[in-house]
Protein backbone atom coordinates (compact mmCIF):
# COMPACT_ATOMS: atom_id res chain seq x y z
CA UNK A 1 0.00 0.00 0.00
CA UNK A 2 2.71 2.47 1.04
CA UNK A 3 4.90 1.50 -1.90
CA UNK A 4 1.90 1.96 -4.23
CA UNK A 5 1.20 5.44 -2.86
CA UNK A 6 4.81 6.53 -3.24
CA UNK A 7 4.93 5.09 -6.76
CA UNK A 8 1.73 6.93 -7.73
CA UNK A 9 3.05 10.24 -6.41
CA UNK A 10 6.37 9.75 -8.19
CA UNK A 11 4.47 9.23 -11.46
CA UNK A 12 2.46 12.42 -10.79
CA UNK A 13 5.65 14.37 -10.14
CA UNK A 14 7.28 12.91 -13.24
CA UNK A 15 4.37 14.12 -15.44
CA UNK A 16 5.12 17.82 -15.08
CA UNK A 17 8.00 18.58 -12.74
CA UNK A 18 10.95 17.87 -15.11
CA UNK A 19 9.51 20.12 -17.82
CA UNK A 20 8.88 22.91 -15.29
CA UNK A 21 12.41 22.52 -13.96
CA UNK A 22 13.90 22.89 -17.42
CA UNK A 23 11.78 25.94 -18.20
CA UNK A 24 12.77 27.41 -14.80
CA UNK A 25 9.12 28.00 -13.83
CA UNK A 26 9.90 28.20 -10.10
CA UNK A 27 6.51 29.62 -9.12
CA UNK A 28 4.65 26.79 -10.84
CA UNK A 29 7.04 24.29 -9.31
CA UNK A 30 6.51 25.71 -5.81
CA UNK A 31 2.68 25.65 -5.95
CA UNK A 32 2.70 22.19 -7.48
CA UNK A 33 5.17 21.04 -4.83
CA UNK A 34 2.95 22.28 -2.01
CA UNK A 35 -0.16 20.53 -3.38
CA UNK A 36 1.88 17.42 -4.14
CA UNK A 37 3.40 17.15 -0.65
CA UNK A 38 0.03 17.81 0.98
CA UNK A 39 -1.45 14.98 -1.08
CA UNK A 40 1.45 12.66 -0.25
CA UNK A 41 1.22 13.47 3.47
CA UNK A 42 -2.55 12.87 3.57
CA UNK A 43 -2.28 9.64 1.58
CA UNK A 44 0.46 8.29 3.84
CA UNK A 45 -1.67 9.32 6.81
CA UNK A 46 -4.43 7.21 5.29
CA UNK A 47 -2.09 4.22 4.96
CA UNK A 48 -0.86 4.57 8.55
CA UNK A 49 -4.40 5.23 9.87
CA UNK A 50 -3.48 8.60 11.35
CA UNK A 51 -6.40 10.46 12.97
CA UNK A 52 -6.69 13.34 10.52
CA UNK A 53 -9.78 15.47 11.24
CA UNK A 54 -12.45 15.37 8.54
CA UNK A 55 -13.08 18.68 6.76
CA UNK A 56 -16.76 17.74 6.62
CA UNK A 57 -16.82 17.73 10.44
CA UNK A 58 -15.35 21.23 10.54
CA UNK A 59 -17.99 22.48 8.11
CA UNK A 60 -20.68 20.74 10.12
CA UNK A 61 -19.64 22.51 13.34
CA UNK A 62 -20.43 25.90 11.84
CA UNK A 63 -22.91 25.29 9.03
CA UNK A 64 -24.94 22.62 10.85
CA UNK A 65 -26.57 25.26 13.12
CA UNK A 66 -27.00 27.59 10.11
CA UNK A 67 -28.86 24.86 8.20
CA UNK A 68 -30.96 24.04 11.26
CA UNK A 69 -31.93 27.70 11.59
CA UNK A 70 -32.78 27.95 7.89
CA UNK A 71 -34.86 24.76 8.06
CA UNK A 72 -36.83 26.11 11.03
CA UNK A 73 -37.26 29.43 9.24
CA UNK A 74 -38.72 28.18 5.97
CA UNK A 75 -39.22 24.41 6.11
CA UNK B 1 -4.61 33.23 -16.09
CA UNK B 2 -6.15 32.73 -19.51
CA UNK B 3 -6.93 29.56 -21.28
CA UNK B 4 -6.70 29.37 -25.04
CA UNK B 5 -9.87 27.46 -25.90
CA UNK B 6 -13.43 28.67 -26.43
CA UNK B 7 -16.66 26.74 -26.10
CA UNK B 8 -20.03 27.37 -27.68
CA UNK B 9 -23.04 28.51 -25.61
CA UNK B 10 -24.69 25.14 -26.24
CA UNK B 11 -21.69 23.26 -24.88
CA UNK B 12 -21.69 25.54 -21.83
CA UNK B 13 -25.28 24.72 -21.02
CA UNK B 14 -24.76 20.97 -21.52
CA UNK B 15 -21.70 21.14 -19.26
CA UNK B 16 -23.95 22.76 -16.69
CA UNK B 17 -26.30 19.77 -16.90
CA UNK B 18 -23.37 17.49 -16.25
CA UNK B 19 -22.19 19.66 -13.37
CA UNK B 20 -25.46 19.04 -11.53
CA UNK B 21 -27.46 16.08 -12.83
CA UNK B 22 -25.28 12.96 -12.36
CA UNK B 23 -25.13 12.98 -8.56
CA UNK B 24 -28.48 14.73 -8.17
CA UNK B 25 -30.56 12.03 -9.92
CA UNK B 26 -28.98 9.41 -7.70
CA UNK B 27 -29.04 11.00 -4.25
CA UNK B 28 -31.62 13.75 -4.35
CA UNK B 29 -35.05 12.06 -4.81
CA UNK B 30 -34.76 9.93 -1.67
CA UNK B 31 -33.61 12.87 0.46
CA UNK B 32 -36.28 15.10 -1.03
CA UNK B 33 -39.15 12.77 -0.25
CA UNK B 34 -38.02 12.80 3.39
CA UNK B 35 -39.04 16.45 3.56
CA UNK B 36 -41.50 17.19 0.79
CA UNK B 37 -43.19 13.76 0.46
CA UNK B 38 -45.26 13.50 -2.73
CA UNK B 39 -44.72 17.17 -3.61
CA UNK B 40 -40.97 16.69 -4.15
CA UNK B 41 -41.19 17.53 -7.84
CA UNK B 42 -42.59 20.92 -6.83
CA UNK B 43 -39.56 21.47 -4.58
CA UNK B 44 -37.29 20.86 -7.58
CA UNK B 45 -39.11 23.56 -9.53
CA UNK B 46 -38.94 25.98 -6.60
CA UNK B 47 -35.21 25.34 -6.18
CA UNK B 48 -34.72 25.99 -9.89
CA UNK B 49 -36.49 29.32 -9.55
CA UNK B 50 -34.25 30.11 -6.57
CA UNK B 51 -31.18 29.12 -8.62
CA UNK B 52 -32.33 31.70 -11.15
CA UNK B 53 -31.06 34.41 -8.77
CA UNK B 54 -27.39 33.31 -8.74
CA UNK B 55 -27.77 32.63 -12.48
CA UNK B 56 -28.82 36.26 -12.98
CA UNK B 57 -25.92 37.39 -10.76
CA UNK B 58 -23.48 35.36 -12.87
CA UNK B 59 -24.91 36.85 -16.05
CA UNK B 60 -24.68 40.44 -14.77
CA UNK B 61 -21.13 39.86 -13.54
CA UNK B 62 -20.21 38.33 -16.91
CA UNK B 63 -21.56 41.42 -18.67
CA UNK B 64 -19.44 43.64 -16.41
CA UNK B 65 -16.32 41.51 -16.82
CA UNK B 66 -16.54 39.71 -20.17
CA UNK B 67 -13.89 37.01 -20.67
CA UNK B 68 -12.86 37.13 -17.01
CA UNK B 69 -13.31 34.09 -14.77
CA UNK B 70 -14.87 34.24 -11.32
CA UNK B 71 -11.41 34.02 -9.75
CA UNK B 72 -10.14 36.93 -11.83
CA UNK B 73 -12.97 39.35 -11.20
CA UNK B 74 -12.91 38.60 -7.47
CA UNK B 75 -9.59 40.40 -7.47
CA UNK B 76 -10.78 43.15 -9.83
CA UNK B 77 -13.81 43.86 -7.64
CA UNK B 78 -12.42 43.52 -4.11
CA UNK B 79 -8.84 44.61 -4.60
CA UNK B 80 -5.64 42.64 -4.32
CA UNK B 81 -5.72 41.06 -0.86
CA UNK B 82 -9.45 40.64 -0.16
CA UNK B 83 -9.96 39.48 -3.75
CA UNK B 84 -7.34 36.77 -3.38
CA UNK B 85 -8.89 35.59 -0.12
CA UNK B 86 -12.41 35.38 -1.58
CA UNK B 87 -11.10 33.66 -4.72
CA UNK B 88 -9.30 31.15 -2.49
CA UNK B 89 -12.57 30.49 -0.63
CA UNK B 90 -14.18 29.66 -3.98
CA UNK B 91 -11.26 27.39 -4.92
CA UNK B 92 -11.49 25.54 -1.60
CA UNK B 93 -15.27 25.25 -1.91
CA UNK B 94 -15.03 23.72 -5.39
CA UNK B 95 -12.28 21.45 -4.11
CA UNK B 96 -14.39 20.20 -1.19
CA UNK B 97 -17.35 19.79 -3.53
CA UNK B 98 -15.23 17.63 -5.80
CA UNK B 99 -14.10 15.51 -2.85
CA UNK B 100 -17.76 14.95 -1.93
CA UNK B 101 -18.60 13.98 -5.52
CA UNK B 102 -15.69 11.52 -5.68
CA UNK B 103 -16.81 9.97 -2.41
CA UNK B 104 -20.46 9.81 -3.52
CA UNK B 105 -19.41 8.09 -6.74
CA UNK B 106 -17.25 5.47 -5.08
CA UNK B 107 -19.66 4.86 -2.20
CA UNK B 108 -22.47 4.23 -4.68
CA UNK B 109 -20.42 1.65 -6.55
CA UNK B 110 -19.27 -0.11 -3.38
CA UNK B 111 -22.70 -0.05 -1.77
CA UNK B 112 -24.90 -0.95 -4.71
CA UNK B 113 -22.77 -2.87 -7.19
CA UNK B 114 -19.43 -4.20 -5.99
CA UNK B 115 -19.50 -4.52 -2.20
CA UNK B 116 -16.17 -6.38 -1.93
CA UNK B 117 -14.08 -3.73 -3.69
CA UNK B 118 -12.56 -0.96 -1.54
CA UNK B 119 -13.93 2.46 -2.47
CA UNK B 120 -10.41 3.85 -2.98
CA UNK B 121 -10.08 1.75 -6.09
CA UNK B 122 -13.07 3.44 -7.73
CA UNK B 123 -11.99 6.88 -6.50
CA UNK B 124 -8.45 6.48 -7.89
CA UNK B 125 -9.57 5.16 -11.26
CA UNK B 126 -12.20 7.84 -11.96
CA UNK B 127 -9.87 10.64 -10.83
CA UNK B 128 -7.06 9.29 -13.01
CA UNK B 129 -9.33 9.51 -16.06
CA UNK B 130 -10.66 12.90 -14.98
CA UNK B 131 -7.12 14.24 -14.54
CA UNK B 132 -6.34 13.15 -18.07
CA UNK B 133 -9.42 14.98 -19.39
CA UNK B 134 -8.85 18.11 -17.31
CA UNK B 135 -5.22 18.38 -18.43
CA UNK B 136 -6.44 18.53 -22.01
CA UNK B 137 -8.50 21.61 -21.29
CA UNK B 138 -12.08 22.76 -21.31
CA UNK B 139 -12.68 22.22 -25.02
CA UNK B 140 -11.94 18.53 -24.68
CA UNK B 141 -14.28 18.13 -21.70
CA UNK B 142 -16.96 19.98 -23.66
CA UNK B 143 -16.50 17.67 -26.64
CA UNK B 144 -16.82 14.63 -24.37
CA UNK B 145 -20.26 15.90 -23.41
CA UNK B 146 -21.26 16.03 -27.08
CA UNK B 147 -20.86 12.29 -27.07
CA UNK B 148 -22.29 11.48 -23.64
CA UNK B 149 -25.25 13.89 -23.63
CA UNK B 150 -27.36 12.02 -26.24
CA UNK B 151 -26.72 8.80 -24.31
CA UNK B 152 -27.85 10.46 -21.10
CA UNK B 153 -31.02 11.86 -22.66
CA UNK B 154 -31.82 8.54 -24.36
CA UNK B 155 -31.33 6.80 -21.05
CA UNK B 156 -33.73 9.15 -19.25
CA UNK B 157 -36.33 8.58 -21.96
CA UNK B 158 -35.90 4.77 -21.97
CA UNK B 159 -36.11 4.40 -18.21
CA UNK B 160 -39.04 6.74 -17.69
CA UNK B 161 -40.95 5.32 -20.66
CA UNK B 162 -40.43 1.69 -19.73
CA UNK B 163 -41.19 2.30 -16.07
CA UNK B 164 -44.63 3.67 -16.88
CA UNK B 165 -46.39 0.28 -16.38
CA UNK B 166 -45.24 0.40 -12.75
CA UNK B 167 -46.44 3.94 -12.18
CA UNK B 168 -49.58 4.86 -10.34
CA UNK B 169 -50.92 8.38 -10.54
CA UNK B 170 -52.42 8.09 -7.07
CA UNK B 171 -48.93 8.27 -5.59
CA UNK B 172 -48.52 12.01 -6.17
CA UNK B 173 -51.89 12.83 -4.61
CA UNK B 174 -52.90 14.55 -2.36
CA UNK B 175 -51.31 17.68 -3.75
CA UNK B 176 -49.80 20.02 -1.10
CA UNK B 177 -51.17 17.89 1.73
CA UNK B 178 -49.31 19.74 4.49
CA UNK B 179 -49.19 23.17 2.89
CA UNK B 180 -46.23 24.89 1.26
CA UNK B 181 -43.71 24.65 4.12
CA UNK B 182 -42.54 21.04 3.50
CA UNK B 183 -42.03 21.98 -0.15
CA UNK B 184 -39.88 24.95 0.89
CA UNK B 185 -37.91 22.64 3.18
CA UNK B 186 -37.47 20.29 0.23
CA UNK B 187 -36.14 23.05 -1.98
CA UNK B 188 -33.58 23.79 0.74
CA UNK B 189 -32.38 20.18 0.35
CA UNK B 190 -32.30 20.61 -3.45
CA UNK B 191 -30.16 23.73 -3.18
CA UNK B 192 -26.74 22.04 -2.65
CA UNK B 193 -27.21 20.49 -6.09
CA UNK B 194 -28.95 23.36 -7.87
CA UNK B 195 -26.58 26.00 -6.49
CA UNK B 196 -23.74 24.47 -8.46
CA UNK B 197 -24.83 26.65 -11.40
CA UNK B 198 -22.18 28.96 -9.91
CA UNK B 199 -19.62 26.82 -11.75
CA UNK B 200 -20.70 28.61 -14.93
CA UNK B 201 -19.14 31.80 -13.50
CA UNK B 202 -15.74 30.14 -13.91
CA UNK B 203 -15.82 28.42 -17.30
CA UNK B 204 -18.42 30.89 -18.59
CA UNK B 205 -15.49 33.19 -19.32
CA UNK B 206 -14.57 30.92 -22.23
CA UNK B 207 -18.01 31.07 -23.84
CA UNK B 208 -18.01 33.03 -27.04
CA UNK B 209 -19.73 35.49 -27.41
CA UNK B 210 -20.04 36.46 -23.69
CA UNK B 211 -23.56 37.85 -24.16
CA UNK B 212 -24.93 34.41 -25.02
CA UNK B 213 -24.11 33.26 -21.49
CA UNK B 214 -27.68 34.22 -20.61
CA UNK B 215 -28.96 31.67 -23.10
CA UNK B 216 -26.62 29.01 -21.68
CA UNK B 217 -27.81 29.71 -18.15
CA UNK B 218 -31.51 29.57 -19.03
CA UNK B 219 -31.34 26.41 -21.14
CA UNK B 220 -28.97 24.84 -18.62
CA UNK B 221 -31.27 25.46 -15.70
CA UNK B 222 -34.41 24.50 -17.60
CA UNK B 223 -32.83 21.23 -18.75
CA UNK B 224 -31.75 20.39 -15.22
CA UNK B 225 -35.17 21.21 -13.79
CA UNK B 226 -36.82 19.13 -16.52
CA UNK B 227 -34.74 15.99 -16.07
CA UNK B 228 -34.43 16.21 -12.31
CA UNK B 229 -38.16 16.92 -11.98
CA UNK B 230 -39.01 13.98 -14.26
CA UNK B 231 -36.77 11.55 -12.37
CA UNK B 232 -38.12 12.72 -9.01
CA UNK B 233 -41.66 12.43 -10.29
CA UNK B 234 -40.91 8.99 -11.74
CA UNK B 235 -39.53 7.81 -8.42
CA UNK B 236 -42.62 9.05 -6.55
CA UNK B 237 -45.01 7.62 -9.15
CA UNK B 238 -43.36 4.20 -9.09
CA UNK B 239 -42.50 3.79 -5.41
CA UNK B 240 -44.76 6.24 -3.63
CA UNK B 241 -43.46 8.86 -1.21
CA UNK B 242 -43.23 6.48 1.74
CA UNK B 243 -41.14 3.82 0.07
CA UNK B 244 -39.02 6.38 -1.79
CA UNK B 245 -37.62 7.74 1.50
CA UNK B 246 -36.02 4.38 2.24
CA UNK B 247 -34.25 4.12 -1.13
CA UNK B 248 -30.67 5.33 -0.95
CA UNK B 249 -30.11 5.47 -4.72
CA UNK B 250 -33.48 6.39 -6.16
CA UNK B 251 -32.45 6.77 -9.82
CA UNK B 252 -30.74 3.38 -9.76
CA UNK B 253 -33.77 1.73 -8.19
CA UNK B 254 -35.98 3.30 -10.83
CA UNK B 255 -33.86 1.61 -13.51
CA UNK B 256 -34.13 -1.69 -11.67
CA UNK B 257 -37.92 -1.86 -11.77
CA UNK B 258 -37.96 -1.72 -15.58
CA UNK B 259 -39.03 -5.09 -16.87
CA UNK B 260 -40.68 -5.39 -20.25
CA UNK B 261 -42.26 -8.68 -21.30
CA UNK B 262 -39.50 -10.98 -19.99
CA UNK B 263 -36.88 -9.80 -22.49
CA UNK B 264 -35.95 -6.23 -21.54
CA UNK B 265 -34.68 -6.58 -18.00
CA UNK B 266 -31.82 -5.49 -15.77
CA UNK B 267 -31.20 -2.27 -17.64
CA UNK B 268 -29.61 -0.84 -14.49
CA UNK B 269 -26.33 -1.90 -16.09
CA UNK B 270 -27.05 0.69 -18.77
CA UNK B 271 -27.73 3.16 -15.99
CA UNK B 272 -24.33 2.38 -14.47
CA UNK B 273 -22.41 2.85 -17.71
CA UNK B 274 -24.01 6.18 -18.54
CA UNK B 275 -23.98 7.42 -14.98
CA UNK B 276 -20.26 6.70 -14.60
CA UNK B 277 -19.65 8.66 -17.80
CA UNK B 278 -21.70 11.56 -16.41
CA UNK B 279 -19.85 11.62 -13.10
CA UNK B 280 -16.57 11.48 -14.99
CA UNK B 281 -17.52 14.76 -16.74
CA UNK B 282 -18.56 16.30 -13.44
CA UNK B 283 -15.31 15.39 -11.69
CA UNK B 284 -13.17 16.44 -14.67
CA UNK B 285 -14.95 19.80 -14.85
CA UNK B 286 -14.59 20.43 -11.12
CA UNK B 287 -10.93 19.44 -11.23
CA UNK B 288 -10.35 21.78 -14.15
CA UNK B 289 -12.07 24.64 -12.32
CA UNK B 290 -10.08 24.04 -9.12
CA UNK B 291 -6.76 23.90 -10.99
CA UNK B 292 -7.64 27.03 -12.99
CA UNK B 293 -8.68 28.84 -9.80
CA UNK B 294 -5.57 27.88 -7.88
CA UNK B 295 -3.39 28.92 -10.82
CA UNK B 296 -5.21 32.28 -10.98
CA UNK B 297 -4.92 32.96 -7.26
CA UNK B 298 -1.23 32.10 -7.10
CA UNK B 299 -0.51 33.94 -10.33
CA UNK B 300 0.71 31.06 -12.49
CA UNK B 301 0.87 30.99 -16.28
CA UNK B 302 -0.25 27.36 -16.57
CA UNK B 303 -2.90 25.40 -14.71
CA UNK B 304 -1.87 22.02 -16.16
CA UNK B 305 0.90 21.05 -13.73
CA UNK B 306 -1.57 21.47 -10.86
CA UNK B 307 -4.23 19.07 -12.16
CA UNK B 308 -2.59 15.74 -11.28
CA UNK B 309 -1.42 16.67 -7.73
CA UNK B 310 -4.82 18.25 -7.05
CA UNK B 311 -6.53 15.05 -8.19
CA UNK B 312 -4.37 12.97 -5.85
CA UNK B 313 -5.02 15.33 -2.95
CA UNK B 314 -8.71 15.18 -3.76
CA UNK B 315 -8.81 11.39 -3.48
CA UNK B 316 -7.03 11.50 -0.12
CA UNK B 317 -9.41 14.19 1.10
CA UNK B 318 -12.43 12.23 -0.14
CA UNK B 319 -11.24 9.34 2.01
CA UNK B 320 -11.10 11.53 5.11
CA UNK B 321 -14.39 13.37 4.50
CA UNK B 322 -16.89 10.70 5.54
CA UNK B 323 -16.88 7.26 7.06
CA UNK B 324 -19.77 5.81 5.06
CA UNK B 325 -22.73 6.52 2.81
CA UNK B 326 -25.10 7.46 5.64
CA UNK B 327 -22.72 10.20 6.77
CA UNK B 328 -22.89 11.65 3.26
CA UNK B 329 -26.68 11.57 3.32
CA UNK B 330 -26.73 13.12 6.79
CA UNK B 331 -24.37 15.84 5.59
CA UNK B 332 -26.49 16.56 2.51
CA UNK B 333 -29.52 17.01 4.77
CA UNK B 334 -28.10 18.94 7.71
CA UNK B 335 -24.91 20.75 6.66
CA UNK B 336 -24.68 21.26 2.92
CA UNK B 337 -27.74 23.56 2.52
CA UNK B 338 -26.27 26.20 4.85
CA UNK B 339 -22.75 25.89 3.48
CA UNK B 340 -23.73 25.96 -0.18
CA UNK B 341 -26.17 28.85 0.30
CA UNK B 342 -23.26 30.80 1.76
CA UNK B 343 -20.76 30.31 -1.03
CA UNK B 344 -23.03 29.77 -4.01
CA UNK B 345 -25.69 32.36 -3.24
CA UNK B 346 -24.59 35.04 -0.77
CA UNK B 347 -20.95 35.37 -1.84
CA UNK B 348 -21.65 35.98 -5.58
CA UNK B 349 -24.48 38.35 -4.65
CA UNK B 350 -22.08 40.35 -2.46
CA UNK B 351 -19.55 40.41 -5.29
CA UNK B 352 -22.14 41.87 -7.65
CA UNK B 353 -23.27 44.43 -5.05
CA UNK B 354 -19.71 45.62 -4.42
CA UNK B 355 -19.00 45.80 -8.16
CA UNK B 356 -22.21 47.77 -8.64
CA UNK B 357 -21.53 50.19 -5.76
CA UNK B 358 -17.94 50.81 -6.83
CA UNK B 359 -19.04 51.01 -10.44
CA UNK B 360 -16.42 48.59 -11.72
CA UNK B 361 -16.52 47.09 -15.17
CA UNK B 362 -14.06 45.87 -17.77
CA UNK B 363 -16.09 46.13 -20.93
CA UNK B 364 -13.63 48.32 -22.81
CA UNK B 365 -10.86 45.75 -23.10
Amino acid sequence: MIALIILAFLVIAYLDAPALWQKKEWRELAVMGIVWSLGLALSLGLAFHLPVPSPAKMLARFFGPVTLWLTRLIG
Amino acid sequence: MREEGYISPRQASVLLWFAILPTAILFLPALLTLRARQDSWLAVILATLAAGIPALVIYLLALRFPHYTLFQYCELILGHLAGKIVAMVFVLAFFLLNAVVIREFSEFLTTAVMPETPFLFFACSIVAVAVYAARNGLEVIARCTDFIMPLLVAFFVVILLFATPEMSLRNILPFLENGIRPVLGGSLITWPFMGQVIILATYGAFVNPPRSLGWSLITGLLGIAFFLGLVTMGVILVFGACEATSLTFAGYNLARVVSLGQFLERIEVLFLAIWVAGVFIKIALNLYVVALGLATVTGLKEYRPLVAPLGALNVALAAYMYRNISEIRQDLLTVEPGWTLTWQFILPLLLLLVAWVRGQRRTGA
